[in-house]
């Protein structure tokens, strides 16, 4: 019985410990604004890292961004706990069927999925080319996308920590893949969903 | 105490109701918890396992509106289910669905893009309700060989590749690219000794037949077994499949890449063939009875369990041919424009069945349609040659001609290469295959030149995130083009792709409904975007393209 009065006077010197503390994360919460300023951190020589940005409408940068910054970005429409412990954030896009997407892993951003706007005139439409240019050729192109049809095709940079589904028949761009670099197999197996690498040459 | 109630009175004066609230919810957790790791081990230990027992036991029955909806979209239970599955197959049911249970921070992290897809009863769904093995294990067919057979002893020399070899809902040769890792997941290793024991086991766990081919399990690493890819080495992947673990791995991941396709199961199957869009609502029936049912509870250990059991399905197998539904999409009508639709809002000139070019075709059509459109036909009689020009002459007023000549369109008059059927296809140039005589040959002909503008002008100019919004808030504009279709249950197949096909052959042929696809069951189908107001976004979309 002392053992357990011992205990429970413990766990309430705990339990104040554990509320003060809510109540100075919270004051410092208050004092910011909604907006967490996003980072924008220097283009890198050579651009071989994803500490950086790698289309004018990227949320995060990778293994940058926290989990409470991607939590207040503007958009945000869902949150799903993976069994993992991953967390997966939505975001609005042009697209009601397919959203712009921010993984959290140990409370860093380590994959995000935006949409490139479809109008030209918007800052964040990238051409095929203006990825070429800057970064030379993909490591490996593979046709066939799921969501966008059999004949477009995932330009992959796995190394530089992105890649890109586009129209290989117009330079468009519809999305990027911005993730921590790692090999083409790697990320085709954990990101690439859409890659559809049996799909027929044509539609019907 | 004095000082806790100072502590108090002091929360209370700074009004922090949240805070007090969250204070008062977090001692109790605290305090729960101290209670219950002070006195748990006081209790028997007899007492405490029992106890822990009954907390595990589920109750039995799921909450089946779930599958109802995306990703899953089967069509709501409607009616009895057909078959009542005795309890043995419930039992192996919810063995199946524990095992993927137990697998799933594996299994989702494969989907990681997608956790949703992976569901331990959409596995018991896809195997007793849709492809009626039973979830036994052992259920084992190959349609290759001697006009099919279901005896795993007869191996299945020649099916591998085919989709016609399945062993419990899954196609062997699916499953080729995972099973390494699903074994390495399931036994934590896979080198020859654990792989002949876990083979080993399932030998001698058969009885109805009892598997002979082998007699034994070799010990070989299972790599080897997978890279080999022999016949023999076929059959000895086939049989580790019949493990009900690592059979439920691979079978939740089958489903799972199924639904990823467009995002909709029932979208996904329908493509593979009658079988699948004609018996939906059925297969949603049964899958309610086993909701019901449904505990995933696993019943033994991992390892080959009882055998092949007896089960009572009248379902007839088919194989899971997705190669099917390219042959299935050349079949089409244009079906004369319901009852009489005005094609209000139609693109002057159009090419409906109203539009007669005046005058005579000029003496050499091919060689207008080359100057004017970069249009080549090859093979074609001169008289098809004539119907594809007045086609476009009947174009003339849209926008077509504009979103034309990005590039040399030939037209064959033939099918697509290796027999696949009417469509299209982009490299240096697009081309379209559709032969000559082809019924609705107009409404086809404008579908697949629909793929060929939407992959040869930007996203923007073909106002691609209108036309797939449309699509994602009013379904397709035929069962065709899904994810669901408003004027009947399910029948789609494709997504939103061939609904931008179909939304420029509506456009361009007001007066006529059109059938694109097998699965297409309507008799009289009217023009979705003139004659049926379900579609208004997809009918302010078309307008803005053509």
């Amino acid at each position: 019985m002392p053992n357990k009065r011992l205990l429970f006077l413990l766990a309430l010197v705990l339990i104040i410990v554990i509320f003060i503390i809510l109540v100075l994360i919270s004051g410092v919460r208050g004092n910011n604004s909604d907006q967490v300023p996003i980072p924008t951190p220097t283009i890198l020589p050579g651009g071989t890292s994803t500490q950086q940005k790698i289309n004018p409408v990227q949320k995060t940068v990778i293994e940058n961004t926290t989990q409470r910054e991607v939590q207040t970005l503007p958009g945000l429409e869902n949150k799903i706990t993976l069994s993992n412990g991953e967390i997966m954030y939505t975001f609005k896009s042009p697209l009601i069927s397919r959203k712009n997407e921010v993984l959290v892993k140990d409370n860093m951003a380590v994959f995000e999925r935006v949409l490139v706007p479809e109008s030209s005139k918007n800052p964040g439409h990238l051409l095929i080319s203006d990825y070429e240019k800057t970064y030379g050729q993909p490591q490996q192109i593979i046709r066939g996308s799921h969501f966008y049809g059999n004949l477009m095709r995932t330009y992959i940079y796995a190394d530089k920590g992105f890649a890109f589904i586009a129209n290989p028949f117009t330079g468009d761009v519809f999305e990027v893949h911005i993730f921590v670099p790692t090999s083409v197999d790697s990320y085709i197996q954990t990101y690439g969903e859409d890659v559809n690498k049996n799909a027929p040459d044509g539609e019907s | 105490m004095e000082q806790l109630n100072h502590f108090f009175q002091s929360l209370k004066s700074k009004q922090t109701p949240v805070f007090v609230i969250s204070f008062l919810l977090l001692c109790l957790f605290l305090i729960f918890q101290l209670y219950y790791t002070t006195n748990e081990p006081s209790l028997p230990p007899a007492i405490a396992k029992t106890i822990k027992r009954i907390l595990t036991v589920r109750a039995a029955g799921i909450d089946y509106s779930k599958y109802t909806k995306p990703p899953f979209n089967l069509p709501s239970p409607n009616g009895d289910s057909d078959t009542k599955y005795d309890s043995e197959t419930i039992s192996r049911a919810n063995t199946l669905g524990g095992y993927v249970q137990k697998h799933l921070p594996y299994l989702q992290g494969k989907f990681s893009s997608h956790p949703e897809y992976i569901d331990p009863f959409s596995a018991v769904i896809w195997d007793v309700a849709i492809e009626g093995t039973g979830a036994d294990p052992y259920n084992w067919n190959c349609q290759d060989i001697q006009g099919s057979s279901n005896n795993v002893n007869n191996g299945c020399p020649n099916g591998y590749s085919s989709g016609g070899w399945q062993v419990n809902g899954i196609q062997v040769s699916q499953a080729a690219s995972h099973l390494a890792a699903d074994f390495q997941e399931v036994y934590g290793k896979t080198d020859g000794a654990t792989v002949k024991s876990v083979g080993d086991k399932i030998i001698g766990g058969s009885s109805s037949p009892k598997i002979t081919n082998p007699s034994s399990f070799p010990s070989t690493d299972l790599q080897t077994i997978i890279s080999t890819n022999t016949v023999e080495s076929r059959q000895l992947m086939a049989i580790l499949l019949m493990d009900p673990e690592l059979g439920a791995v691979a079978i939740s991941q089958e489903v799972a890449g199924d639904i990823s396709g467009t995002g909709n199961w029932v979208s996904a199957m329908s493509g593979w063939g009658s079988y699948y869009s004609g018996n939906m609502q059925t297969f949603s029936n049964r899958a309610k009875y086993l909701a019901d049912n449904y505990n995933g509870t696993v019943t033994g250990g991992s390892g080959a369990t009882t055998g092949g059991g007896s089960y009572s399905l009248d379902l007839i197998l088919k194989p899971l041919s997705k190669d099917s539904y390219v042959l299935n999409m050349a079949t089409a009508q244009a079906i004369g424009g319901g009852s009489g639709g005005s094609g209000q809002g139609a693109p002057p000139g159009s090419a409906n069945g109203q539009c007669t070019p005046t005058g005579a075709p000029p003496t050499d059509p091919g060689a207008e349609l080359l100057s004017k459109y970069k249009i080549t036909t090859q093979g074609f009689s001169s008289e098809g040659v004539i119907n594809v020009y007045d086609l476009f002459t009947c174009l003339s007023s849209s926008r077509v001609p504009s979103l034309l000549g990005k590039t040399d369109i030939v037209i064959h008059n033939d099918v697509r290469p290796n027999n696949a059927g009417i469509g299209m296809s982009c490299d240096a140039g697009c081309g379209i295959w559709i032969p000559e005589g082809t019924n609705a040959f107009k409404f086809i002909l404008t579908h697949e030149l629909g793929h060929v503008l939407y992959y040869t002008n930007s996203p923007e100019v073909m106002h691609y995130a209108d036309a797939e919004n449309a699509w994602s808030s009013e379904g397709g504009l035929s069962p065709y083009s899904g994810p669901y279709y408003a004027g009947q249950g399910n029948c789609p197949t494709q997504g939103a792709v061939e609904d931008y096909a179909e939304m420029v052959a509506y456009y361009l042929n007001p007066t006529l409904g059109g059938k694109t696809g097998a699965c297409d069951s309507r008799d009289n189908p009217k023009n979705s975007l003139f004659e049926d107001t379900h579609f208004p976004l997809h009918l302010n979309a078309a307008k803005q393209v053509l």
